[in-house]
């Protein structure tokens, strides 16, 4: 679950400042999408990099699978984001050396961790044990030993794991290919397995569909909620295609940093206009 | 290092480049290193083998008014050194000193045959001849001199026969010919030198080792009574000089950029030694001022050889720039590295990956090459000093590859931490929302 309350966050212009975000308050549930729309210069970003904890408010708070982000160092930060919360760049930002494999473990690679527990529930024949979720605090998973058979196995577990993700994605088949190699949408689907490699509590997705066309952006909104019910992610997606709002089970508004709409759609009828319903 | 190694791989061409670079800078220090060497080899490795605990040279007092200018005179000074029968009785039968035996240097021309070569004659060394009239040739000397063992050789008319050693010995770039002292004595007075008794003497041991079992007192020593066990003498150079002249001369050299400094404070230490009241020192000081000469270590009696002295410092002042600039250059080309992957540490800070993942990557990235680059670069140095050792003057030991080459990763390796520290500054807020 992700939960950002009362927060608000400035930026410094000239001798004053200007809001970004005014106030925001919203919880997003986990499996459940929220999509945040809005004009240019809303705020959207701004609220997005708050939500994955790059960026510090300047009042309120934040709090993560109930960890509450405040006060925490810069390394607990980092420590945090890399174990809880997966980010859907706008641009894929794939690194230009790495296989879509190597793409997606590349985190659990640098950090020689497995990333996650591996729920048994939403993630049958990983293969992989569960480590157990620290609920006190940022405290980071255990990490296993690296050395001998224990780090051979961990590392084939690792690879194991990347090949499920690229499976759920649809490329299982690109798996040894490099970015030069992937279209845009598969680049962006790589971005989204790499996201959800260390089976993150929030998904953070920003603005995923911008240098897609029609077909491959519906092709992307899809994935994002599938993987959301499937590992029961709290996903938060920002994007200006409003076409997709009437798909998510949360949709806000944002402008001039405030967030002015909120919708909830029903379970009576899910997807139908009728079944969206003011908060 | 998973990130470095498929960088690596990906980029092999902009990698190899890199190491390339590495490898040239560290090939032209290896060979400065070696040529370093190699010079000093062929200005110290007769002086060298010398061995004793002091060696005593003429002071050049001349135009001192006073006994404080007289002590704080230059540096003594082999060409200039002449040691009259007086002065070398004062220090052979003086209790202050062990055993203490004169020798000659000088450098003049000699013929063998129809082939004229000017070479340094040293006489009354332990590696002297047995009796007069015959001259030991280093194999330096031989060459220059197309003499085979058994041929005559000719100096100043006196025909000495020829016998020819293993051992390579220079002195200020003319190689070695070992004579008698009494041969040596004979050319000077056929120079107009009647008066030159030696050009130093080389003072085996001082009273505090004598008194630690060395067992002798002070005494004179004939040349042809010295025996191996005389140059045997443990020294501060000493050693190098037994182990052979070849593997001492770059640490010499290397020593002897502390004791160009150590030079300018000898008089300083010697004052002090004396105003402490040290026996030995106050003897010795004694006995320096009553003859007018200078008693100084092995170490520093090679800054007494003028031509080492001019060359040293030139040299190591060239070999420290270079290292400057290798670390600068190197440090350069991982910036700009750095730079170029600033936005892909971007990304993954933002992921969260800890600054200490990334550093530990792009750390063993640029020690990779900075390992390969240094070993194939000193791996060249060697293949051609190999080559070109018996052509120009060059060594190759441990002191001109390996300690270059750990210099070159410890300095490389300083220049590339320099340029990662940008890693800890990439904001992974520009991960979001950027074009690349």
């Amino acid at each position: 679950m992700l939960t950002l309350t009362d927060v608000t966050l400035t930026f410094p212009d000239g001798a004053s400042r200007t809001t970004a975000v005014d106030h925001a308050s919203f919880t997003v549930p986990a499996g459940t999408v929220t999509g945040l729309t809005g004009p240019s210069g809303s705020g959207k970003s701004s609220l997005l990099a708050v939500a994955s904890t790059l960026i510090t408010p300047d009042t309120g708070s934040v709090c993560i699978a109930g960890i509450e982000t405040a006060g925490l160092s810069p390394a607990q930060t980092a420590a945090l984001r890399r174990e809880r919360v997966g980010i859907v760049f706008q641009q894929a930002n794939l690194l230009p050396s790495l296989t879509a494999s190597e793409q997606v473990r590349v985190m659990a690679e640098l950090d020689h961790s497995l990333g996650g527990t591996g729920r048994a529930d939403a993630n049958p024949g990983t293969g992989a044990s569960a480590s157990g979720r620290g609920r006190s605090g940022a405290e980071p998973r255990a990490k296993r030993s690296r050395s001998g058979h224990t780090g051979r196995s961990e590392r084939a577990a690792r690879r194991a794991r990347a090949d499920e993700l690229l499976d759920l994605v649809g490329l299982s088949a690109h798996r040894s290919a490099r970015p030069h190699a992937l279209s845009g949408g598969q680049r962006q689907r790589v971005n989204i397995a790499r996201a959800l490699m260390c089976e993150p509590d929030v998904l953070v997705v920003d603005e995923p569909t911008s240098a897609l066309d029609s077909a491959r952006s519906h092709d992307i909104i899809a994935l994002v909620l599938d993987v959301t019910r499937t590992l029961g992610t709290a996903t938060l997606l920002v994007t200006h295609d409003v076409e997709f709002m009437p798909m998510f089970d949360q949709a806000l508004t944002m402008t001039d940093g405030v967030l002015s709409d909120r919708r909830e759609r029903t379970a009576a009828s899910p997807g139908s206009a009728s079944s969206i319903s003011s908060a | 290092m998973f990130i470095a190694w498929r960088d690596m791989r990906f980029a092999r061409g902009r990698f190899a480049l890199i190491t390339a670079v590495v490898l040239l800078i560290t090939l032209l220090i290896g060979l400065l290193s070696g040529l370093t060497g190699g010079l000093a080899q062929q200005n110290i490795s007769a002086v060298q083998a010398l061995g004793g605990e002091r060696i005593v040279l003429a002071e050049d007092a001349s135009g001192a008014d006073s006994e404080e200018d007289a002590a704080e005179a230059g540096p003594a000074s082999f060409s200039e050194s002449q040691l009259t029968p007086a002065q070398v009785d004062a220090w052979r039968h003086s209790a202050t000193t062990g055993k203490a035996h004169p020798v000659g240097i000088t450098q003049f021309s000699a013929d063998s045959g129809d082939t004229s070569a000017s070479v340094a004659l040293m006489g009354g060394t332990a590696d002297s001849p047995g009796s007069d009239g015959e001259a030991v040739l280093s194999s330096g000397a031989a060459e220059a001199l197309g003499a085979e063992e058994g041929g005559t050789l000719t100096v100043l008319g006196l025909d000495l026969d020829v016998s020819v050693m293993d051992s390579e010995r220079w002195y200020a770039h003319t190689p070695a010919v070992y004579v008698t002292l009494e041969d040596w004595q004979e050319m000077q007075r056929r120079l107009g030198q009647p008066d030159a008794a030696a050009t130093a003497l080389v003072v085996d041991s001082l009273p505090e080792a004598a008194e630690a079992g060395a067992g002798a007192g002070a005494g004179m020593d004939e040349p042809e009574a010295r025996t191996g066990t005389d140059t045997e003498v443990s020294t501060e150079a000493g050693a190098d000089a037994a182990a052979g002249p070849e593997a001492g001369a770059g640490a010499v050299a290397g020593a002897v950029a502390g004791a160009v400094e150590a030079e300018a404070g000898a008089v300083e230490a010697r004052a002090s030694a004396v105003e402490a009241g040290h026996p030995s020192a106050t003897a010795l000081a004694g006995l320096e001022q009553e003859t007018g000469t200078r008693a100084v270590t092995p170490l520093n009696a090679l800054l007494a050889i003028s031509s080492f002295r001019s060359e040293i410092g030139s040299l190591l002042m060239m070999a420290g720039m270079l290292f400057g600039i290798s670390a600068l250059v190197i440090g350069a080309f991982f910036t700009v590295w750095t730079m170029q992957r600033q936005a892909d540490v971007a990304v993954l800070r933002a992921l969260g990956a800890s600054t200490s993942s990334l550093l530990r990557d792009a750390l063993g990235q640029s020690l990779v090459v900075l390992i390969a680059g240094v070993a194939a670069g000193i791996g060249l140095t060697a293949l051609i000093g190999a080559g070109i050792e018996g052509v120009v003057p060059f060594v190759v030991t441990w002191y001109t590859t390996a300690l270059p080459a750990v210099l070159m990763v410890v300095l490389g390796s300083a220049g590339a931490v320099f340029a990662l520290r940008s890693i800890t500054r990439a904001d992974p807020l520009s991960a979001l929302g950027s074009a690349r």
